[in-house]
C-alpha cells in the first residue's frame, strides 16, 4: 500500500513537471498567423549628421528618441559632464545641446528619459526610483520620489524603457522592476511590473501587469536582464505590454488595470524562441551574454501615429563566433520587421539583413522609422529613414 | 553491497578531481590569448613569471570601479598588468588613472575589444598567469578586495 502511494506520488509529480515544461514548450513556438501583405517599409532617405568623435563601430547618441516627428533628442556621454544633444532631423543638423546639470540626473550615467513637450523632459533615475522633471534649459523643474520604501526601480539604464505622460499631463506610465529581480530573474508573478504615478497626488494611481505567458512559465530558469523585463506601449486607454520574449503582446484596459487579450504578433515564418537558461548560470555574465548573441528576440512594439500601425521586430538566431575564434557582432545578422494593423493583423514583414536593423538602433516616427546605419564614418553618424507604403 | 557503492563513488570522485581538464576561470583562455594578440599585439606565453592581469571596465557600475582603483592605489606589486576597458568619463579619477599608469604596466582598450571574445568580464576580472598557462580567474565583487588585497601584494 505504501508503495502504491509512493508510486502514485512520484507519477503525479512528474506528470505535473511535464506538463508545466510542455506549456512552456508550446509558447516558445510561434503562433501560425496569416499575413495580409499589403504595406511595405521603403527606403526614404539617409541623414548624416557630422559630430566630431564619432567613429564606425558604435553611435555617441545614446537612448535616441524622437519629439514632434522631426527633432532627435539623445544622450551623450562626455567628460566632464553627460548631455543631452537636439537634432533636426530634417535638416540632419544639430540644433542644441543641453547641459544635464542636476546631480542626481548625472550620477545615473546613460538612462532613458521621455520628451513630453520641449520644456518638459522627464528622467527616471534607476536605483533611487525618482522621476525628475528638467526644462530645455536643463533645470530641474520638479523632483517626484517614487519608491519610498525601495521595493522597486526603474529599469530605466536599458534601453527602450521609456516612461510616458498621458495628454493630461498628469499621469506618468513606465515599467518597474522589483528590487531583486534583476539579480534572481526568477518568475514571479505575484507582482506588477507596470505603474501609473500620479504625478499632481505624488502618488501611484495603479500598479498592474503581472508577468504573462513565457515569462510566467519559465519558473526559476531565466533569459538575460534585457531580455526579460517586459516594454509597455501606451495608447489611448490601453497599455499593450509586450516581451522580448514572447510572441504575443499583452492588452491591458488602463482604467482597471484588468488583462483584456492577448494577441499575437509574430511573423508568420516558423519561429521559435530559446529555452531559457537554467538558473545556476544565473551569475555566469558570459554564458547570458553568449545566449544572448545566438538567441531570437523581440524589439520592443512600436506605434506609428500617422499611419495608425504598429511595428515589432524580431531578431533571427546566429552562431556564437565567426570563423576568426571572435564573439558574433551581428554583422550578418537577419532581422524581421513586423508591420500590423491597429487590430494587431500582420499586414507586411520585411526581412533586413547584414546587421541592418540594429539591435535597439530604431526609433519611432510617426510615418517611418529612423534606423540607426551599422556603418558609420568618421565624424560623421549616420541614420536612415524608412517610410510605410501600399505594396502596389 | 554498500561498501562497494562508496568505494565506486569515491573511485569517481578522484578519477573527475585528476582529470578535470579546465583549472577554475580558465574556461575563456583561449579566447583571452586571441583577445591580447589581436587587440595589443601582446603573446602571453612571454610572461615567464607570475603574473595577474587585471581587468577594469571604466563604464560599468561607478561605485564599484572607484573601490577597485583605489584599492589597485594601495597595492605593492610589481607583477600587476591593468587593462583599462572602454573610457573614463570621471574627471574625479583622472588623478588615481594616472597614478596606476605610472605604478604599473597598462593596456587600453578604448574599443572594448574585449567584449568580442569570451573573457568571462562584467564585474573587474583578475587573471593569473604563468609561462602562458593559465592559474585561474575570477571577477571581483566589493566584498572581495581585502582579500584581492593581500592577493596581489604576494605576488
Amino acid at each position: 500500500m505504501n508503495l502504491f502511494l509512493k508510486y502514485t506520488v512520484i507519477t503525479l509529480l512528474i506528470t505535473s513537471c511535464h506538463s508545466e515544461k510542455s506549456e512552456l514548450k508550446n509558447l516558445l513556438k510561434a503562433p501560425k498567423v496569416i499575413k495580409k501583405d499589403s504595406v511595405e517599409l521603403t527606403f526614404f532617405k539617409n541623414v548624416n549628421i557630422l559630430y566630431q568623435g564619432s567613429h564606425d563601430d558604435s553611435s555617441p547618441f545614446l537612448r535616441p528618441y524622437i519629439f514632434n516627428g522631426r527633432h532627435l533628442y539623445a544622450m551623450v556621454r562626455a567628460k566632464p559632464k553627460n548631455y543631452l544633444i537636439l537634432i533636426d532631423i530634417e535638416k540632419g543638423k544639430i540644433d542644441k545641446k543641453i547641459e544635464l546639470t542636476d546631480k542626481e540626473i548625472l550620477n545615473e550615467g546613460i538612462s532613458t528619459f521621455y520628451v513630453h513637450s520641449r520644456d518638459s523632459i522627464f528622467f527616471q533615475t534607476s536605483n533611487t526610483a525618482k522621476i525628475i522633471l528638467i526644462d530645455s534649459t536643463g533645470s530641474v523643474i520638479s523632483r517626484f520620489e517614487t519608491s519610498s520604501n525601495h521595493d522597486f526601480v526603474f529599469p530605466s539604464f536599458l534601453p527602450h524603457h521609456i516612461g510616458y505622460v498621458d495628454k493630461t499631463g498628469l499621469n506618468f506610465y513606465c515599467t518597474i522592476s522589483p528590487v531583486g529581480f534583476l539579480a534572481s530573474l526568477g518568475t514571479n508573478d505575484s507582482i506588477s511590473f507596470q505603474g501609473v504615478y500620479n504625478l499632481e497626488k505624488n502618488k501611484w494611481v495603479k500598479k498592474y501587469g503581472k508577468l504573462e505567458g513565457i515569462m510566467k512559465e519559465k519558473d526559476d530558469d531565466f533569459y538575460p536582464p534585457d531580455l526579460s523585463l517586459p516594454y509597455n506601449l501606451i495608447l489611448d486607454d490601453k497599455a499593450f505590454v509586450n516581451y522580448p520574449m514572447d510572441h504575443f503582446i499583452y492588452v491591458y484596459d488602463l482604467t482597471s488595470g484588468n488583462l483584456m487579450t492577448k494577441l499575437p504578433a509574430t511573423s508568420e515564418k516558423e519561429i521559435e524562441l530559446s529555452k531559457p537558461l537554467p538558473s545556476n548560470l544565473v551569475n555566469d555574465r558570459q554564458e547570458i551574454w553568449n545566449f544572448r548573441i545566438t538567441c531570437s528576440f523581440y524589439e520592443p512594439l512600436l506605434y506609428h501615429s500617422d499611419v495608425e500601425l504598429f511595428t515589432r521586430a524580431i531578431h533571427l538566431p546566429q552562431a556564437l563566433k565567426t570563423d576568426d575564434g571572435k564573439l558574433n557582432s551581428g554583422a550578418q545578422r537577419q532581422t524581421i520587421l513586423l508591420i500590423f494593423n491597429k487590430g494587431m493583423e500582420l499586414i507586411g514583414e520585411q526581412m533586413f539583413y547584414n546587421g541592418e536593423y540594429s539591435i535597439h538602433g530604431a526609433t519611432s516616427m510617426p510615418n517611418g522609422i529612423l534606423l540607426q546605419s551599422n556603418t558609420n564614418l568618421k565624424d560623421t553618424v549616420r541614420y536612415k529613414v524608412f517610410h510605410f507604403n501600399y505594396k502596389k | 553491497m554498500k561498501k562497494a557503492a562508496v568505494n565506486s563513488i569515491i573511485l569517481i570522485m578522484m578519477q573527475s578531481l585528476l582529470f578535470c581538464g579546465t583549472k577554475e576561470g580558465c574556461e575563456y583562455f583561449d579566447s583571452m590569448n586571441l583577445y591580447f594578440a589581436n587587440t595589443f599585439n601582446v603573446d602571453l606565453a612571454k610572461f615567464d613569471k607570475t603574473k595577474a592581469l587585471y581587468f577594469i571596465p571604466l563604464e560599468s557600475c561607478e561605485n564599484c570601479i572607484y573601490s577597485n582603483l583605489l584599492m589597485l592605489q594601495s597595492v605593492q606589486t610589481n607583477n600587476l598588468i591593468i587593462v583599462f576597458v572602454g573610457n573614463n568619463y570621471h574627471q574625479e579619477w583622472d588623478i588615481l588613472i594616472e597614478e596606476l599608469r605610472g605604478k604599473y604596466n597598462c593596456f587600453d582598450d578604448y574599443n572594448k575589444e574585449i567584449y568580442k571574445y569570451e573573457s568571462g568580464l562584467g564585474k573587474p576580472l583578475l587573471l593569473k598567469i604563468k609561462n602562458g598557462e593559465c592559474l585561474g580567474s575570477k571577477s571581483i565583487y566589493e566584498n572581495d578586495l581585502k582579500e584581492i588585497k593581500n592577493e596581489l601584494n604576494q605576488l
